[in-house]
């Protein structure tokens, strides 16, 4: 062996384990925005896909490589979202991205997911009326959240309905869904009431005095669409005003367990939240589960529904890799129809075409220490509706899937 | 027999005492096959006056009560594990040794139960020593219209110590007295002068099958007497509301209305100072907790409102003292620097604090005011407008009778003057600065009874508080007062009709149009201030 082959192999050698290093990470971004209006609910999603990166890189990685969480923050501004969506893809390079929590960002994300073939895991329940080939829908469409909880406050006697939410597409969509669904049951259009606010709202006391007036005589509840801090005025104005749970209960869709630590929660102990998912699922899975989130970031943290969907996501991915055996988005798609896989929350599936999850529905009662005590729980498994059966009752009709590999 | 006789009796001789001894209630018939058998002994704990069968009954509807050795007994913990501990089902206290869910038997809630269980919870909650459930019972027992449910309200409405839930009794037997025909003019008019609008749409359902003319006119009567007054609160609420928030907006423009309007200078950090108060009244409430007794804590919040007034003070002070004093008769640079100063506060904050922190309001601010029956004046809007009022009246004082305020108005309407009178008008610019932003300290701890607490919760104030000085007219104090009220009243006539996005759209374009006709404001400046 001369010294020139000698370091010739070397050379070789040392080019080889470069080469072969460079490849051993594998970037996965997470668009969560961080401040804002938003930062409320979003940051503990960012949270939970790390927790659940840093499991896996613990495990070995995925394939044998490692994972590097592209964190950015897009701070609750939608057009930033697209930005960061664009950093995060072309110029990160990442394999897929975690994050959106309001439809108004995701909406903003589209585009640049679709135009450039990339993989959104979705952890938050929306509104429905898209579907999306870049994008998994890991949390609940409209017939898993909103639906069964109008279902329940109806067998609860309720016979007016307000439908008071936040000014975005989200809500608009949702209520349009639920007007549609109290109709087709019979429910008078002057039982049902709508009424938005912008994001921030403080001042709710004209509505809670509208509330007031239509709560008289009984049967009345609020379903509500209200995101991010706007809740806390709201829920204490409610309360401030006299009315409890007893005369007109509020059925949240976007309260859970990480908003109400941030929330005085005398004023709205008795009212409902519907989910998915609670951390009080008594199951030795989601004990694990929560407590290595306590262990991670603090033991005064706690979980909820977009929470273990963020989570998940990210195993739902690693899964549909090694099934795919590549990195590839559209090979990583294919396998990722039809996957069942454990959550902590209990066993669930992938829908085998229309980008959702089948999730089991849960309704809870807000209990004095920010907890969820499980009301109502669906039998098993629930098919997801990318589009509302209630605004498309001609399957035919149904708009085709957007998106998808480049042409 | 004899036994049943004398209990009777004595249940009778307890109610016309107003003496409520509770049943001893037999639960065994709870795990009963039978569901009549179930029905009756759920019926017989919803008569039996007892207060802790209430989380007995919630426990039960959970599946927490189970069937030991043929008694009935309550399992909390999940018997999935193995093991649970059997509890007495009224005083809770464990019973012996721990059981596994094999020595259990089953004692049977379906839906039936569930809905008997809750209607025997609302009877026990009739006779619940706390009033807030009471009235609830009440309120819910009254809206079944039933003759059972009047039987149980007559003795509440004529012997409950609370007039609020007299009321709500009267207005119960008066609903169930509706469905009598012969009694229905008289309840009619019991509901009319109880001003209950809780029974209105009863009353159209009866309107709607009376057949008697002269019940018929009552009726009619009482709807309009009820709906005159539902008019009335309405207006009142309205009203209430306009002034609450103007209220509101004044107290964010008046620290303001001083540094921009008798200064000149632009601070777009004075939200910030309203941040730096809230979080100031943050820290009091964790030393209260901290270091005194709990009995303490409600104290927690006027300290907290001087300790805010305090701390934006200092901010402030340091803030003229460092930056604005260099960008005196700088407006542009005064913006930008103030601009950016905002930002740096923010972050530190939000570093500091993370960027969500809970609030609890003080005890004695939750809830609110019921001068009359369905107008609730909320406790916390009115500690608000008393603040307001005691801001307004506390820097007119300081502005007309003190020297200080002498001073400053000296400094303010001509300071070359007054610094050739021997006034060190450096030290007034860092005190009225101080001035300005203590105000806007105060007003941030006031306004965390409405909103939340978050680093960037001064940015949602800025807006509205130019546009308040700037409508008021600069440099003016009754202006900011004028302009605040107004602009919250109008807002808040607007929302009931138009929806509230719209609401804050049609007032922000009355602004605009105000401003083309008279830009100087409601009141403008005279003089030499009108050159600045």
């Amino acid at each position: 062996m001369t010294i020139s082959t000698i370091l010739r192999s070397a050379a070789l050698a040392t080019i080889a384990t470069l080469g072969l290093s460079a490849a051993e990470t594998v970037k996965v971004g997470i668009l969560h925005s961080l401040s804002g209006t938003m930062a409320i609910s979003e940051t503990s999603c960012k949270d939970a896909s790390v927790m659940a990166i840093d499991e896996i890189n613990a495990a070995g990685g995925v394939m044998g490589s490692k994972l590097e969480a592209v964190i950015v923050d897009p701070a609750s501004d939608w057009p930033l979202f697209a930005e960061k969506a664009k950093e995060l893809l072309l110029t990160k390079k990442c394999a897929a991205v975690f994050g959106c929590w309001t439809s108004v960002s995701r909406k903003h994300v589209l585009p640049v997911f679709e135009e450039n073939n990339g993989l959104l895991f979705y952890p938050v329940q929306y509104e429905g009326e898209e579907q999306s080939l870049n994008v998994f829908y890991t949390a609940a469409s409209p017939n898993q959240q909103l639906v069964p909880a109008a279902e329940y406050m109806m067998e609860q006697g309720a016979k007016k309905f307000y439908l008071l939410g936040t000014d975005y597409v989200f809500p608009r969509t949702a209520n349009k869904v639920l007007k549609a669904f109290l109709k087709s049951k019979g429910v008078p259009d002057a039982n049902v009431m709508e009424e938005y606010t912008p994001f921030g709202h403080k001042d709710y006391q004209t509505i809670v005095a509208k509330l007031k007036e239509f709560s008289k005589g009984g049967g009345a509840c609020v379903l509500s669409t209200i995101n991010g801090d706007s809740n806390v005025p709201f829920y204490k104005e409610f309360a401030n005003q006299g009315l409890t749970a007893g005369d007109c209960p509020i059925m949240a869709f976007s309260v859970a367990e990480d908003e109400l630590r941030a929330m005085e929660i005398p004023p709205l102990a008795g009212h409902l939240a519907a989910w998915n998912y609670f951390q009080s699922i008594d199951t030795p899975e989601n004990k694990k589960f929560i407590d290595a989130f306590k262990a991670k970031y603090g033991k005064d943290r706690v979980v909820s529904d977009p929470i273990e969907a963020a989570y998940y996501g990210v195993y739902v991915w690693k899964a549909a890799v090694e099934k795919a055996k590549s990195f590839d988005v559209d090979k990583v798609r294919a396998a990722v129809y039809g996957m069942e896989f454990d959550a902590p929350g209990g066993k669930k599936k992938m829908d085998e075409k229309n980008q959702h999850t089948y999730k089991p529905v849960y309704i809870g009662e807000i209990m004095k220490d920010g907890q969820f005590k499980i009301v109502w729980k669906s039998k098993g498994l629930v098919k997801p509706d990318s589009y509302s059966s209630y605004l498309w009752p001609d399957p035919s009709k149904i708009p085709a899937p957007t998106g998808g590999p480049k042409k | 027999m004899n036994l049943r006789i004398i209990s009777v009796l004595l249940m009778l001789a307890s109610a016309l005492c107003g003496i409520e001894t509770p049943d001893a209630v037999d639960l065994t018939p709870l795990s009963s096959d039978e569901g009549p058998a179930r029905a009756a002994a759920l019926k017989a704990i919803g008569a039996s006056r007892e207060p802790r069968l209430i989380p007995f009954l919630e426990d039960y509807r959970q599946n927490s009560a189970w069937l030991l050795d043929g008694k009935v007994v309550l399992v909390l913990d999940s018997l999935d594990d193995g093991q649970g501990q059997p509890l007495d089902p009224l005083t809770r206290v464990p019973l012996g040794a721990l059981v596994a869910k094999s020595q259990l038997a089953e004692v049977p809630v379906r839906m039936k139960e569930r809905r008997l269980a809750g209607e025997a919870i609302d009877r026990l909650r009739l006779a619940d020593p706390n009033p807030v459930n009471r009235l609830n019972a009440v309120v819910r027992t009254g809206d079944g219209f039933t003759e059972t449910a009047r039987v149980m309200l007559v003795p509440i409405a004529a012997a409950d110590e609370v007039p609020a839930i007299r009321r709500a009794a009267a207005e119960g037997v008066a609903m169930a007295d509706l469905a009598v025909p012969a009694s229905r003019a008289a309840a009619a008019g019991a509901l009319a002068t109880l001003n209950s609008t809780r029974s209105l749409t009863r009353l159209k359902d009866v309107l709607a099958t009376e057949q008697d003319d002269a019940t018929k006119v009552a009726v009619n009567l009482a709807i309009a007497d009820i709906t005159s007054y539902q008019s009335r609160i309405r207006v009142a609420q309205t009203i209430f509301s306009g002034l609450s928030a103007g209220s509101i907006l004044i107290i964010m423009a008046l620290g303001l209305s001083i540094t921009f309007g008798l200064m000149g200078i632009i601070n777009m950090a004075h939200g910030e100072m309203l941040m730096v108060g809230a979080y100031a009244s943050l820290l009091v409430s964790w030393a209260f907790h901290a270091w005194l007794p709990a009995s303490f804590m409600p104290w927690y919040f006027p300290v907290g409102v001087i300790a805010g007034f305090g701390a934006a003070g200092v901010v402030g002070w340091l803030l003229e003292l460092t930056v604005i004093r260099h960008l005196y008769g700088r407006p542009l640079e005064t913006l930008l620097a103030t601009w950016g100063i905002s930002y740096l506060l923010i972050q530190t904050v939000r570093v500091s604090f993370g960027d969500n922190q809970a609030v609890t309001a003080p005890g004695w601010l939750v809830g609110g005011w019921e001068p009359s029956p369905d107008l609730v004046l909320p406790w916390n809007r009115l500690f608000i407008i008393m603040l307001t009022a005691v801001s307004i009246i506390g820097v007119w004082l300081l502005l007309t009778k003190t020297r200080l305020g002498l001073l400053l108005r000296a400094t303010t309407q001509s300071r070359r003057t007054a610094g050739s009178l021997g006034v060190d008008t450096r030290r007034i610019d860092g005190l009225t600065f101080a001035l300005g932003s203590g105000l806007a300290g105060a007003a941030g701890v006031a306004l965390t009874l409405i909103g939340g607490l978050k680093p960037d919760m001064g940015q949602e104030f800025i807006i509205d508080s130019f546009l308040t000085v700037a409508a008021g007219g600069v440099g003016n104090l009754a202006g900011v007062v004028w302009a605040g009220l107004g602009l919250g009243i109008i807002n808040k006539l607007l929302e009931p009709f138009v929806q509230t996005v719209y609401a804050k759209v049609l007032v922000l374009g009355l602004v605009i149009l105000f401003l083309q006709f008279r830009p100087q404001g409601i009141f403008p400046p005279r003089g030499r201030l009108a050159d600045v």
